[in-house]
């Protein structure tokens, strides 16, 4: 039994193929256009629905044995013009006239002739042809000329068009071939490796002699265990009330560093955002939510009936490491991601829609911001009041309850926030981009 | 060399280190190449908390208002590996996104592949 839903599977195959592969190829999306040499086929794919060799040279003797006469047209001129001037230039003049039955191959012979010069010269040509005497065949009116002119510049852009086709799929080959190729520069490629293997060796041994030379593993005369720390241990619960010292040290006297830790996050999330959204813009136009497909879920019952009881617990669970921060092992990091982590369990469960209804990754970067800014103005208060609580209006309260250690836990409750949100949106941002 | 096995935690972070290096520079895949990164992390996060540990001690929550600083590990690194983590995953995020661009681009995640063959070609001019 799987527990991921059809869509679910399919794009985990893809992704572990994506991954493990270890030649990578162009994926199947990428239609290569036509080559030169099926032309035919290019014909019927502009709709032109004409099979090219028998009724296109059918139409033509038509037009030498004076069909085209009818038509009074500049057009068929043309036609008509061009096609002795072929006739002459191959010398299947006097063949094709003298003998009726072999009328056909010899205009074969010729159409192949046209054929074999210039495709793009060509294109034009047939195009104009066809479309000329599909129309006036039958019925033998004269079209307009504004019409002709249309369906030339019609053909010239599917010419332009063919060709910035081809180039792109000329790019895209040369690039798989430079990637192909490349195992035939042995000298570069295996000099690379060998030095990439002296180098590790190398970072191997410097390390290996300085863990050698350390003090030995946990032992009390250790340089690591100086003032600094036995300072944070001893001054730490008087200074910020604070039971966990650790939470005392990151949101108290190393703020700062947090703060930055916070804006790496914020930052971070920001820049996935751009980067994928660009993607999606590129990809499929301007993509709303409403258009793009929904990630819907896990359709297994025994999932959804497990997950929706478990889900609220893990929330709660999260926020309960969130705000004891400061009285046991968490915080706001630690707390935050098992937030972030419920969110994607509800995400991959009960599929998008559903999460959407509550959280998105707008609101996310929202929220974000909000606990970025609430995180700088306490941290400027405390500074403001002396940066040690002295003056500070907010009391540490009595170490061990839950309202204590004055600004830590609101402090906590911001970094959690921040984590939850970059966590669930990074998770939504790299599952819904569509290669 | 007695030491080197006594200082077993910081071996086997020298280990994942040395393995997520010759990951980062041998692999050809750019995922691969992440991946490698992130052992690399790993394994510093592994050195640094290993070296705020102290042998029969408590950690550091202060027990029954007892704040004698002996009674406790260091609880400097903790903190040093929390900024740790939270680097390691907005530059993993970070370049997850680069890695989808370069695949949209080139349609290919071998980045050895291209980026040296194109060095070659501007080398041959």
């Amino acid at each position: 039994m799987s527990l991921l839903s059809e869509s679910g599977r399919a794009t985990r195959q893809k992704f572990l193929d994506w991954v493990n592969a270890d030649s990578f190829e162009i994926p199947q999306e990428i239609v290569f256009p036509p080559k030169p040499d099926d032309h035919g086929h290019g014909h019927d794919d502009h709709g032109d629905g004409h099979g090219h060799d028998d009724h296109g040279h059918d139409d033509h003797g038509h037009d030498d044995h004076g069909h085209g006469e009818h038509c009074h047209d500049e057009h068929g001129h043309d036609d008509h013009g061009h096609g002795e001037h072929c006739h002459d230039e191959h010398g299947h003049d006097e063949h094709a006239h003298e003998e009726p039955g072999h009328e056909e191959h010899a205009h074969e012979e010729h159409g192949h002739d046209e054929h074999g010069h210039d495709e793009h010269g060509h294109d034009e040509h047939g195009h104009d042809e066809h479309g000329h005497h599909e129309h006036l065949d039958p019925p033998c009116v004269p079209q307009p000329s504004r019409e002709e002119v249309r369906r030339e510049q019609i053909a010239a852009a599917n010419a332009k068009e063919e060709e910035a086709l081809r180039e792109r799929a000329e790019k895209v080959a040369a690039a798989v071939k430079v990637k192909e190729e490349t195992p035939k520069e042995p000298g570069v490629i295996r000099g690379y490796t060998i030095a990439a293997i002296v180098c590790g060796v190398l970072v191997a041994a410097v390390l290996l002699i300085t863990v050698a030379l350390l003090p030995q593993f946990g032992s009390e005369t250790a340089p690591a265990v100086n003032e600094v720390s036995e300072r944070y241990l001893a001054q730490g619960l008087t200074d910020t009330g604070a039971v966990n010292a650790v939470a005392a040290v990151i949101l108290d006297y190393r703020a700062f560093d947090t703060l930055g830790e916070s804006v790496v996050l914020f930052t971070a999330t920001v820049t996935v955002i751009f980067l994928l959204k660009q993607f999606k813009r590129r990809n499929g136009g301007s993509v709303s939510l409403d258009d793009r497909e929904h990630y819907e879920g896990m359709r297994s019952l025994p999932a959804r009936v497990v997950f929706g009881i478990t889900v609220p617990f893990i929330l709660l669970y999260g926020i309960y490491i969130v705000v004891n921060g400061h009285l046991s092992p968490g915080g706001g990091f630690s707390g935050g991601t098992i937030l972030g982590g419920a969110l994607i369990l509800t995400h991959l469960v009960f599929g998008e829609r559903h999460t959407e209804r509550f959280i998105s990754v707008d609101l996310c970067t929202k929220v974000m911001a909000a606990g970025l800014f609430l995180y700088i103005a306490l941290k400027t208060y405390h500074v403001l009041t002396g940066a040690n609580g002295a003056e500070s209006v907010i009391p540490l309260g009595s170490a061990g309850s839950i309202f204590s250690a004055g600004l830590i836990f609101p402090l906590n409750i911001c970094v959690g926030l921040i984590v939850a949100c970059t966590i669930y949106s990074l998770y939504h941002l790299f599952t819904s981009w569509k290669a | 060399m007695n030491n080197l096995f006594n200082n077993y935690y910081e071996l086997a972070a020298i280990i994942l280190f040395v393995v997520g290096l010759l990951i980062l520079l041998l692999q050809r895949n750019l995922i691969k190449k992440i991946i490698g990164l992130n052992i690399m992390d790993t394994s510093v996060f592994l050195f640094l908390a290993a070296k705020g540990y102290i042998a029969g001690r408590f950690s550091p929550i202060i027990r029954d208002g007892a704040t004698d600083a002996s009674l406790y590990i260091n609880p400097l690194p903790s903190g040093l590996v929390l900024t740790g983590i939270v680097v390691a995953v907005s530059t993993t995020a970070f370049a997850l996104a680069l890695a989808l661009r370069w695949y949209q681009q080139y349609h290919t995640l071998d980045i050895d592949g291209t980026v040296l063959k194109n060095a070659l070609k501007k080398g041959e001019q």
